[in-house]
């Protein structure tokens, strides 16, 4: 049995020798995770490899699964934060990002990516084919939507472009007396100011509502009367004016959506960068500044007011887009579209229901077109065939 | 006591056993208030200063998180390689035969007096604590227990003492049962007066009758519920004999939390090994040590000294400072990396359990108050050269600020800038890359855990035949409760203690329930 343990305790000269290498460590490591924190990069691809910086992209895509393309390039180095992708290390200039995912419209903008700055975005991708679910007056005992006085081929062919979700009877023997009445119809159709008896209930009922509530901020305004001049979502307003449809903000500055600001460097780069329409804002702004201040003046500049493109076409009624207070929905001469109100580079518009006389009603979160005399609801998502 | 001549020179000063500003006065009082106050206004400062700066210099908060997580990763790695190495000896310590060890040295006259303070605790944890006393693979006729009462239990715990006398009063060498008075003027209702009493009355009772001399009787206090493994003597004896100067040292053993570890819930396991494996941690830097829980000490560095402090929580932190500071700094810790068996906090429901421990420690961060006392008797002794006087407070000053701003940097106020800062700093790749930054460098730092799951399934007791083997892969994973843990158990107890102490709210002594859970 030895005298004594042969694990000695730990020695000071080891413990402080240890110490100092971890000093040494953070001392090396700190920088380099600083560095690379910021957005420098060390750039292996050149002859003779230097430090580069870089920007970053941060996209919410609200389709899940859907592809990102920048340059053309399929992105797989992404990092998903719930429903947005930060891209890393993209060289500071204009990148063209596509956004795209099967049965949905490409998304495509091209935007400037600064050295050190993340230029955010938000794509929206609109169903390739209109997605419908068709409302009838009547509910058969099977729970279908039923029109009577109306033959199949009919239908079929007044809505051969849209997908439609739910099938329907339509048949021109139906007798209305073994159906039952739809409630949903009655109410829709009210929404577009048709009146019946059972549609003055209705009309009562939802006055009444109305009437209860009142219906400020943080709602989504359904249209009460076309054409609709303004339109205020929490803090975004949507507003009509002399035939253009504008988005303004009128929240705190320091919560203003991102869209609304440009990194300002000079005016051309503005102009190349985002476009002579976003550096007219950016102008507008400059011009109510104090001269000593925007004679040197570099960094974050943001606007109040945004134009959305209505493709030179009227427009017969906008509203935001459900549950959005930065897409927008238009009805133009020749259908319902979805427009962004960030105007980077251009206006992405989708077309979500095609239709030269339509109407357009929206009401909690839902989209309901009156084409013809069929009534409808109109999906912004693939709807499931059932 | 009746005299003071025995005690050393220092610890004759009427401020030496000072417990807290409201007994001082003068400029020394308001000097001790100030250190009172100075912890948690480090701390709160700290983290207000952290999200003050997120809002206004969230570049400058954004650079700060960074280098702490790196800091954290590399504390970690630094821990682990005190954890891992302190393991390794002490597995080996289990191994040796230590009584054989002993041979060598003339020992006979050595006396090991074993206090156990005790309140409402069953008879069955104060019996089991006797049985491994008297299996311990040492000559029981040499150990003198003190069993000490408190007359505030009531008539029960009185009747247990009596049952525990008569069935262990011929199995060690003496048997006594002190009982502490109740409501003693200048005393706080604890385990340091309790503690104090017994060691007097034995002194008086047993020492002195039978000529057993002070520098032969080591003390060993355990906590009621401490279970000896069988060498802890032996192992004790082979360190005082080897010792430097053994008088002047105190001897400290790992506390593994384990006595219960089959029967208590996750949370209260996690917190028990790591409270254990920070002792362990300890344990291979002995400069950084002071004692804790239970541990072992000449009864003539005790008595030199008026034995413990009847007036404060942490007392058995304070003893060694007590000491430090009596002997104008030349005192030790010695640790013995040998363990001895104590209780994971557990209640019979889990959130009884999460009182407890967080009330439990609580009362241990509340040892904040021995850094003022340090603080404040280092401007007095001028003995201790200033160089030590300055690494401790430096030391101590580090552990207690870390213990309390760490885990809350870490895991809360590690996302502040990102949540709080300007426009400007949103945008930037810093922003979008800190949260990773810090995910990652904490991902990495996980290793740590790694280690201690390992570490921890070798220190627990054989597995009970009605516990499925199933619950060992949940003890390995039991280890990502430890953000958690940190926060509800170390960082919020830690600031409710400094800030009590702040605020001039002092604490009283919390008893630990020791009740052990019937599992079946």
């Amino acid at each position: 049995m030895p005298a004594e343990p042969q694990i000695k305790p730990l020695a000071y000269k080891k413990r402080k020798w240890f110490f100092r290498v971890l000093i040494l460590t953070f001392a090396v490591i700190m920088p380099l995770v600083v560095f690379y924190a910021t957005g420098y990069r060390f750039d292996f691809s050149k002859v003779s490899p230097n430090i580069i910086s870089t920007g970053g992209m941060y996209i919410s895509v609200p389709v899940d699964g859907a592809d990102i393309y920048i340059n053309e390039e399929l992105v797989r180095d992404i990092r998903v934060f719930r429903r947005a992708s930060y891209i890393e290390n993209l060289n500071a200039g204009i990148h063209r990002v596509h956004v795209q995912s099967e049965g949905l419209q490409t998304w495509v903008k091209e935007l400037p990516v600064q050295s050190h700055i993340v230029t955010e975005v938000q794509s929206f991708n609109m169903p390739a084919v209109p997605q419908i679910r068709l409302i009838g007056g009547w509910i058969s005992g099977t729970g279908r939507q039923v029109f009577p006085k109306v033959a199949t081929t009919t239908i079929a062919q007044k809505f051969s472009f849209a997908s439609t979700t739910e099938q329907v009877l339509a048949s021109t023997t139906i007798a209305t007396s073994t159906l039952t009445a739809n409630q949903e119809y009655d109410f829709v159709r009210s929404l577009f100011g048709t009146s019946t008896e059972s549609e003055t209930l209705v009309d009562r009922v939802v006055q009444e509502v109305n009437n209860a509530f009142v219906f400020t901020e943080g709602a989504t305004s359904t249209a009460t009367a076309t054409p609709t001049t303004t339109v205020i979502n929490r803090d975004m307003k949507l507003y009509e004016d002399n035939g253009e449809v504008y988005a303004s903000w009128l929240g705190r500055e320091s919560d203003i959506p991102y869209y609304f600001c440009v990194n300002y460097q000079a005016a051309s780069s503005t102009v190349s960068q985002y476009g002579e329409h976003v550096y007219e804002g950016v102008a507008t702004v400059l011009a109510t500044m104090p001269i000593t201040e925007t004679q040197n003046i570099s960094g974050r500049i943001c606007r109040d007011t945004i134009r959305i493109d209505r493709k030179g076409k009227e427009v017969k009624m906008f509203d935001f887009f459900p549950n959005s207070t930065d897409l927008v929905l238009l009805l133009l001469d020749d259908g319902l579209y979805v427009t962004e109100i960030d105007d980077r580079a251009w206006q992405n518009v989708q077309l979500l229901y095609p239709g030269t006389d339509i109407d357009v009603r929206v009401s909690s979160g839902r989209i309901y077109v009156k084409d013809d005399v069929y009534l409808m609801e109109v999906f912004t998502e693939l709807a499931v065939q059932q | 006591m009746e005299e003071d001549s025995h005690l050393l020179e220092y610890a004759r000063r009427p401020d030496f056993k000072v417990g807290r500003a409201t007994e001082l006065s003068g400029k020394n009082r308001a000097f001790y208030r100030m250190m009172e106050i100075l912890p948690g206004v480090a701390s709160w400062a700290t983290l207000i200063g952290v999200i003050l700066l997120s809002i206004y210099a969230p570049f400058v908060a954004a650079y700060f998180v960074i280098a702490f997580a790196i800091y954290w990763l590399l504390k970690t790695a630094f821990l682990t390689f005190h954890l891992r190495y302190n393991w390794k000896r002490m597995r080996h310590h289990m191994k040796l035969d230590w009584g054989q060890m002993i041979e060598r040295f003339e020992y006979g006259h050595l006396y090991h007096m074993v206090i156990l303070p005790y309140y409402k605790e069953p008879e069955s944890v104060i019996d089991a604590t006797l049985t491994s006393l008297a299996h311990s693979n040492y000559d029981k006729k040499s150990l003198i227990v003190v069993l000490a009462s408190e007359e505030r239990a009531g008539e029960e715990a009185q009747q247990i003492a009596k049952t525990m006398k008569h069935k262990w009063n011929d199995t060690f060498g003496s048997f006594l049962v002190t009982t502490h008075p109740q409501d003693v003027p200048g005393e706080m209702a604890g385990k340091g007066s309790n503690a104090t009493y017994a060691a007097e009355q034995a002194r008086k009772e047993v020492l002195d009758p039978h000529g057993i001399r002070y520098n032969h009787t080591l003390v060993s206090i355990f906590d009621i519920d401490t279970v000896l493994y069988p060498d802890y003597f032996n192992c004790l004896v082979w360190h005082f004999m080897t010792a430097e100067r053994p008088l002047k040292s105190s001897f400290q053993p790992v506390p593994v939390f384990n006595n219960n570890i089959w029967e208590a819930p996750a949370i209260a396991r996690v917190v028990a090994m790591s409270s254990t494996f920070w002792e362990m941690v300890q344990q291979e830097r002995p400069e950084r040590m002071a004692t804790f829980s239970s541990h072992s000490v000449s009864f003539q560095a005790l008595y030199e000294v008026g034995y413990w402090q009847s007036n404060m929580v942490s007392e058995d932190s304070r003893i060694y400072w007590n000491l430090l500071l009596a002997n104008n700094g030349e005192y030790d810790v010695i640790p013995l990396s040998y363990p001895v068996s104590m209780d994971a906090n557990a209640a019979p429901t889990l959130w009884g359990t999460v009182k407890n421990i967080y009330r439990q420690h609580r009362r241990w961060t509340y040892g904040v108050e021995n850094f003022v006392y340090i603080v404040y008797h280092f401007t007095k002794n001028k003995k201790i050269p200033l160089r030590r006087r300055i690494a401790i407070t430096l030391q101590q000053a580090e552990g207690y600020w870390s213990l309390v701003t760490n885990p809350i940097m870490l895991f809360i106020l590690g996302w502040a800038p990102i949540f709080l800062g300007s426009q400007e700093f949103h945008q930037t790749v810093l922003s979008y890359n800190l949260p990773i930054m810090v995910r990652d460098l904490l991902t990495l730092a996980m290793f740590g855990l790694v280690v201690s799951s390992i570490i921890s399934l070798t220190l627990i007791p054989p597995r009970p035949n009605h516990k499925s083997r199933f619950i060992y892969l949940v003890m390995a994973l039991q280890w990502i409760l430890v953000p958690v843990t940190m926060i509800i158990f170390s960082a919020i107890p830690g600031l409710d203690a400094q800030t009590r102490l702040m605020f001039g709210k002092y604490m009283g002594f919390w008893v630990t329930p020791k009740a052990r859970i019937d599992s079946k």
